[in-house]
């Protein structure tokens, strides 16, 4: 049987996994990646402040 | 971690830049005062700043090889015994299984020689069930555990996301903490056990070191094409490395395999994001590497590059289409970045890498705008007014601007030539040259690489060009797999690689002639490879004997070189099918 990821038949060691956190590589526009997107979030926060 | 950008380091990248502007600058003077001198129009000034540009990233080029033309050996510290625990990776995926253990147990024999206790893991994404059987089948002799033997694990990855990066990735989460640093290899990779030793101690030494990169040697080429790779990798590379390393300092590179890196800097800085948006610009990250070592910088990790530490090859594709289908990938690897440049964090070197990397493809588009910028203006040059005056009794004749183009022509060349003939006068007086098969012969394989890549250029043009369109115009090119080993084609397989660029090349040819003849000279030496260029791939495919691109491992070949060989040479345990998966 082949070893794979889903098994422990790879022996290799147990260990406590290690953290490997996602990387922030793009300027992440909360409103979303189109400009409709971004001007209904836009609109949104200024009736929010505004309510 | 402070960030050190030594006087060294900034000195080097002010002359290279202050080298490539004055270049850049001298090029597009005599093509102002060429272009200009009866007018000038759109398209005049359109290929002043072509040749602007296109001259900048030659001349960049050229500074990068010429500083690393002085030998520096730099001083040599104590190393500690190499004894922190390491895992030499190999991550594969629809590999031929045969050649791909063979390379392992090689390494595996040359770490215990060289004293060294190490562990391997064979990280497979291989997807087909024949395929994986195969693979397993042959690397199972090196998994069972015997006390004479490195330990072996493999390991076949069910999900395959994010492809090289991912499956390294998956590793490093799962079972990296075992380990404090990590050999990375590729399928073709080979690294003696004395070079793992001297990496991993000098990562002990150097706590800051997040990666250490070697400059790996290209062996196995037969042909032709494959030969010539392995003259200029083993001859001019070097040099040209050496200046890399002093231009990036402790930003250097990563180019995915034959380097070590500390795992706890890996884990703490790589987790690679899927990028917004379809292929090729969003998805997963093709050229990894790259963006790997600007994250590690970013992280306030030291990446550095080491052309001196010797012991460590790779191979390289043995024909024209092998070479330009894995630069189609690398093409949409590097136009990806366009995407990163403005990535929060990283460091203005880090930037600057991506964006040479983006140049370095755009430029061939660059060097093809120019030419037609060229045509289009001599095309739409008004007719020469000989009595420009109402009432003039001797004709006046436009200025003769040759001299200025000739000029032009001959500084592009040299900045083409100018390196490779630096290294030869220095590689002579640095007694390098008799691993070559002598200086006559080191200065026979240098005129034959120059007049071959002079030849082969405009091909590469075409398809680099053709990749940079298809990039640009949204069509992914996906990952496909290596191919390894034999390159000879035949002629119908270069005729059908080929026959889009000899066409394109007889259709400027005839345009040329027929709307510009006076340039038709100039543009020769573009439109006549490209006509060829059927011929030139099959003529290059072929395979040659070694007296011409010697190279000092084939005189003496390394151990584990030498060792991979007669393994991979041995009758097969595995059935014929095996033996001939790829």
């Amino acid at each position: 049987m082949i070893p794979t990821t889903d098994d422990t038949l790879t022996g290799l060691p147990p260990v406590a996994p290690l953290d490997m956190p996602t990387q922030v590589l793009e300027r992440v526009n909360p409103a979303g990646d189109s400009p409709r997107a971004a001007m209904q979030s836009l609109l949104a926060r200024l009736f929010l402040r505004h309510a | 971690m402070r960030d050190r950008l030594t006087a060294a380091t900034l000195g080097w990248r002010v002359t290279a830049l202050g080298f490539a502007l004055l270049c850049a600058t001298a090029a597009a003077v005599l093509m102002t005062d060429a272009s200009f001198a009866h007018g000038g129009s759109l398209w005049d000034a359109a290929r002043v700043a072509l040749i602007f540009i296109t001259t900048l990233w030659l001349a960049w080029g050229a500074a990068q090889a010429l500083i690393g033309l002085p030998d520096l050996r730099r001083r040599v510290r104590e190393l500690p015994a190499p004894t922190a625990p390491t895992v030499v990776l190999l991550p594969i995926c629809n590999e031929d299984p045969v050649a791909a253990s063979a390379r392992l147990e090689a390494m595996e024999q040359s770490c215990r020689a060289a004293g060294l206790t190490v562990d391997f893991a064979v990280l497979s994404d291989t997807r087909d069930r024949q395929a994986q059987a195969r693979e397993y089948a042959a690397f199972l002799p090196l998994l069972r555990e015997r006390p004479d033997r490195l330990r072996v694990y493999y390991r076949n990855r069910t999900d395959n996301h994010g492809r090289k990066a991912g499956n390294i990735e998956e590793f490093i989460r799962r079972s990296g903490a075992a380990w404090e640093f990590a050999v990375i290899l590729d399928a073709d990779s080979l690294m003696e056990g004395e070079t793992i030793a001297h990496m991993i101690a000098r990562m002990m030494a150097e706590p800051r070191l997040g990666l250490l990169q070697t400059l790996p040697k290209i062996v196995g080429g037969s042909s032709l094409f494959g030969r010539a790779m392995m003259f200029a990798a083993s001859f001019h590379s070097p040099v040209f490395a050496r200046g890399l390393q002093r231009l990036q300092g402790e930003t250097g590179p990563f180019w995915g395999h034959n380097a070590i890196v500390r795992v706890r800097a890996l884990a703490q800085c790589c987790g690679l994001p899927q990028l917004t948006g379809p292929a090729p610009f969003g998805g997963t990250i093709l050229s990894h590497d790259y963006v790997e070592a600007a994250l590690l910088a970013r992280g306030g990790w030291r990446v550095e590059v080491d052309p001196a530490i010797e012991g460590s090859y790779e191979e390289g594709p043995d024909n024209i289409i092998a070479y330009a289908r894995r630069d189609r990938r690398w093409c949409q690897g590097n136009l990806q970045h366009i995407r990163l440049l403005t990535a929060p964090g990283l460091k203005t070197w880090s930037r600057f890498v991506f964006v040479q990397g983006i140049a370095a493809y755009l430029v061939s588009t660059l060097w093809a705008a120019f030419m037609i910028a060229s045509v289009l203006a001599t095309v739409t040059e008004p007719a020469p007014n000989y009595f420009p005056e109402p009432y003039q009794l001797f004709p006046v004749f436009p200025d003769d601007r040759t001299r200025e183009i000739v000029a032009l022509a001959i500084g592009i060349g040299g900045l083409l030539l100018l390196p490779k003939f630096a290294i030869l006068a220095q590689a002579v007086a640095a007694r390098r040259t008799p691993g070559f098969g002598g200086a006559l012969r080191a200065t026979a394989g240098v005129l034959a690489e120059v007049v071959l890549s002079s030849f082969i250029a405009p091909v590469m043009l075409a398809y680099q060009t053709r990749a940079v369109l298809q990039v640009l115009s949204g069509q992914d090119g996906g990952w496909p797999a290596n191919q390894r080993g034999e390159g000879r084609l035949s002629l119908p397989e270069s005729i059908a690689a080929g026959g889009w660029i000899a066409l394109w090349g007889l259709a400027v040819l005839l345009a040329t002639g027929w709307l510009a003849p006076a340039l038709t000279i100039w543009l020769l030496p573009v439109t006549l490879p490209m006509i060829a260029a059927p011929l030139l791939i099959w003529a290059t495919s072929l395979p040659i004997l070694d007296g011409l691109f010697r190279t000092p491992e084939d005189a003496r070949p390394s151990p584990v070189l030498s060792h991979y060989r007669a393994l991979h040479s041995a009758p097969s345990p595995l059935p014929a099918a095996a033996a001939h998966a790829a």
